[in-house]
């Protein structure tokens, strides 16, 4: 039995060794001290995050170690794997692709200050002050609508479409509580105003508007023609229309709302030093352009990449793009679910 | 003789009250860290607004009632999987079971998206009806939750499956006494398997209550999305704890119910083994294969077409090798250590059960019917300090939450399975001094090692498309296959989607195939009966 005992004994400590050994810092820098590994989160769909994190390691030797979300079972894990290892963070760098749960950590102090030189290219109101976050390559919310389902000249103009009594039962969003769609809700009750948000919610459920969980969902439901439009992001449309789908957009009202991806820097990343790097790298103009030719088709912000073509030329031409306060709506966040939760849509 | 017996089997007994509750204490410990989490001035808020609020538990029965649909339609489902499995031999029997669970490792993104091809408003059945406009389709509540049965149905087809075997090997009484057919098959059939029945319905109503995926597929949402909404829209845990307890309460009321149920059940049966007739052998054989076809041919059939191509299929295998090998790893610590707890556990169950104690593993069970996520923030902040801190940026964490997750489904299928085991051979071999290393060798491992192999099969179908709790604990640069398969779903090409899946499924189904083949060999070379 001791023989025996001795063996498990050995084994179990082999085994500790071998996995603690993997996770050693010593291994992840070269002896003049830098940093050859980065760890980045991040909740933009691999299919476009992973060719540019490639082309990073290509280009600076930096391995990096991803950790990618489940945006399709609305794990936003990521963020709450952030929170939760505060206290001793694995993660170097947040690539999110959106707005309000950026700035939501933010304003639980997760995020470490940096300036980029790569953020004097972009306009002030696409990062934080204190340089706690930058924006770079958005996404528009638009209205998807079915082409044999509406005629062109007869497509949903707005958001007051969605509760009119002829479009009962026509109509999907997704789920609003989380991504664009949250932040969507977010703006809108900055812009509207908690009681004119919660009429809206109100006649949406007595509407029979679906709900998806989540707007490539609504995409694929309004382009099977189960209903025949819907609220989604472009990058969701663009892919059903250059798949051949019967699908078209519009602005809302006319209205642009863009919803920038986000970069931050952890307080205290591991390997701080290649995370700057990598930041720098997400928001220089080479990822900006290589952002808008991939199938997502997203916006560059940046003032110089201004006249990069993208799809939504036309749609942009003449557009008023929504204003409001990012910090105010980051933290109105609980109010605003509330909201959603009180108006029970999809119960 | 009888002295000695019976007082190495209190003994064994005594010790086993030690590992249990040890085992229990251990495994509860990332749910503790989260009940800890409430017990608090800010937690009692949450519990005040939450549970005072009429809404809250309107919102909770109206997902109750979707998931007892739900559980309804996959015990309807299982009956005949159950009934027809129960007159196979051990591989053929094995095999059907686990292929009746396969649709639960399926991603179920894309089972949603399957049935959405063939039950949608312009799907093959409407079109190939030429109906315009069906008046039921996939959206329609009822059909909503019958294709969620179809998912589940392998968790409530193992327990009946089980005890119709059982059932079956004293099938001479129903001759002897001559009962009429309505009152035989009450009395000697459903009646006997009510229990087990039961403990399906629970199974499958827990995992339909969470499963947030496939029915908001449809449309619907349940009550894991409000678990969800408060995890990960609010960012709230405690929020998201408070929200689980019905489902922890309940969840341990009725499993406590179960286990006292399946005692009573137990005491004083006599089994007689007698080869009865085959009647109603074609019915269920029929009712079996129909369900399997519908559960897996369906989306098979879907993903398929989606698939385009068999080179597409084989390509696929290339596409998720990194995620297949990180999941393999993951599950090769915590199958084994999975196995061995619940194995432990459900003789510690059993133990009690006989002995009149409250069964400590019962508890358990709560580690099942709580959402993964919250059980893994809660091994998050285990391994956030002290010596497990050193295991921190590895595979521990997850499988250990694997570990904590799966043990109660291995318990439960152990306990299920053994509970009529006699303890008479180990109470011998205790008594002529033999050591437990060899007690496990000779009589345990002969007596388990199929029961064991089945049961690795359901922790590995079910752990290997986790997804919850993946997302939170896999180390940094790796990914596992429930990641990849989820993140591939809206972002990479409907072929290559369905190629991987339908690759892992036929993979899968390839082993199972193959597993039941061999042991239906080794059978028939005379081994041992397990």
């Amino acid at each position: 039995m001791n023989a025996l005992r001795k063996t498990i004994n050995a084994l179990l400590v082999c085994a500790a060794a071998l996995l603690a050994g993997g996770c050693g810092d010593a291994d992840n820098q070269t002896p003049a001290g830098e940093q050859r590994v980065v760890v980045v989160f991040t909740a933009l769909d691999r299919v476009y995050s992973e060719p540019i994190l490639e082309r990073f390691t290509e280009q600076t030797g930096i391995e990096v170690r991803p950790v990618y979300d489940a945006e399709a079972a609305k794990t936003t894990g990521l963020i709450n794997r952030l929170i939760a290892r505060k206290g001793n963070p694995e993660c170097d760098v947040l690539w999110n692709n959106e707005l309000l749960q950026t700035v939501a950590l933010m304003q639980m102090g997760v995020l470490e200050p940096y300036e980029s030189p790569q953020a004097a290219r972009y306009p002030a109101h696409t990062r934080d002050p204190q340089h706690r976050w930058h924006g770079f390559a958005a996404r528009l919310r638009v209205i998807i609508y079915n082409t044999d389902l509406i005629d062109a000249d007869a497509t949903p103009g707005g958001l007051a479409d969605f509760v009119k009594p002829e479009n009962k039962g026509r109509a999907a969003i997704a789920l609003p509580f989380f991504g664009t769609t949250f932040t969507h809700a977010s703006v809108l009750e900055q812009v509207w105003g908690g009681d004119r948000l919660t009429g809206w919610l109100n006649a949406l459920k007595a509407n029979g508007v679906a709900i998806a969980p989540g707007n490539g969902a609504v995409r694929d439901l309004v382009a099977a023609g189960e209903y025949a439009f819907g609220l989604t992001d472009t990058d969701d449309a663009y892919n059903a229309m250059l798949d051949g789908k019967p699908v078209d957009v519009v602005l809302p009202d006319g209205e642009a709302l863009l919803i920038p991806n986000t970069v931050a820097l952890i307080k205290g990343a591991p390997h701080p030093d290649a995370g700057r790097a990598l930041i720098d790298y997400l928001l220089s103009a080479e990822v900006e352009r290589a952002l808008a030719a991939a199938r997502g088709a997203q916006l560059p912000l940046a003032e110089d990449l201004k006249d990069t073509p993208t799809p939504w030329a036309e749609l942009m031409a003449g557009a008023r793009v929504m204003k409001y306060d990012v910090e105010a709506a980051a933290a109105a966040r609980q109010r605003v679910i509330v909201l959603l939760e009180r108006a029970g849509l999809g119960r | 003789m009888t002295a000695p017996l019976r007082t190495v089997s209190l003994a064994a007994r005594r010790r086993f009250n030690v590992l249990g509750p040890a085992l229990v204490l251990v495994l509860m410990l990332p749910v503790a860290v989260g009940v800890g989490s409430t017990l608090n001035a800010e937690g009692f808020e949450r519990y005040r607004s939450t549970w005072l609020d009429a809404s809250g538990w309107s919102v909770f029965g109206r997902s109750l009632g979707f998931g007892a649909t739900a559980a309804c339609w996959a015990l309807a489902f299982a009956w005949p999987v159950a009934a027809w499995s129960s007159r196979l031999g051990a591989g053929a029997r094995y095999t059907v079971l686990a292929l009746a669970a396969l649709p639960i490792v399926l991603p179920g993104s894309l089972l949603a998206v399957g049935w959405v091809m063939a039950l949608g408003r312009d799907g093959v059945v409407a079109n190939g009806l030429g109906i315009d406009k069906p008046w039921l389709t996939i959206y329609d509540k009822p059909v909503a939750a019958a294709a969620i049965g179809l998912r589940y149905f392998g968790l409530a087809a193992l327990p009946m499956a089980i005890e119709l075997r059982r059932l079956r090997l004293r099938s001479g009484f129903d001759h002897a006494y001559g009962l009429p057919g309505w009152s035989r098959w009450w009395w000697l059939t459903a009646r006997p398997v009510l229990p087990a029945a039961v403990a399906g319905f629970v199974l499958v109503l827990v995992f339909a209550i969470n499963d947030h995926i496939m029915a908001s597929m449809f449309l619907v949402q349940t009550y894991g999305t409000q678990v969800l909404v408060a995890l990960n829209a609010m960012l709230d845990a405690r929020l998201a704890m408070v929200r689980c307890m019905p489902m922890v309460l309940g969840g341990l009321v009725v499993s406590y119910a179960v286990a006292r149920r399946l005692r009573g059940a137990s005491v004083g049966e006599t089994h007689v083994v007698i080869d009865g007739e085959s009647r109603g052998g074609f019915a269920s054989a029929w009712g079996a294969l129909s369900v399997m076809t519908l559960a897996l041919g369906a989306p098979l059939v879907a993903l398929a077409v989606r698939a385009g191509s068999a080179r597409a299929v084989l390509a696929a295998f290339g596409e998720v090798s990194d995620e297949f090998q990180t999941t393999a790893v993951t599950l090769a610590i915590a199958v084994p250590i999975t196995l061995a707890a619940g194995l432990a556990l459900a003789r510690a169950w059993r133990s009690d059960e006989r002995a009149g104690r409250f069964a400590l593993a019962a508890l358990l069970v709560v580690n099942l019917v709580l959402p993964g996520s919250v059980l893994a923030l809660g091994t998050l902040r285990l391994f956030e300090a002290g010596l497990l801190a050193t295991w921190r940026d590895t595979a521990v964490p997850l499988a250990f939450a694997l570990v904590a997750r799966f043990t109660p489904l291995a318990a439960l299928l152990l306990f299920a399975v053994g509970r009529r085991e006699s303890a008479t051979r180990r109470d011998a071999a205790k008594a002529f001094g033999l050591r437990a290393w060899a007690i496990a060798r000779h009589i345990d491992w002969p007596a388990q090692r199929f029961r064991l192999a089945a049961v690795a099969l359901v922790v590995v179908l079910a752990g290997a498309t986790e997804l919850e709790m993946a997302v939170l604990l896999t180390p940094a640069g790796d990914t596992t296959l429930g990641v990849r398969l989820y993140t591939m779903i809206h972002t990479a090409p409907d072929a290559l989607v369905s190629a991987v899946a339908l690759a892992y499924a036929l993979a899968l189904a390839g082993v199972l195939i193959a597993a039941g083949a061999a042991v239906t060999m080794h059978r028939h070379n005379g081994a041992p009966r397990g």
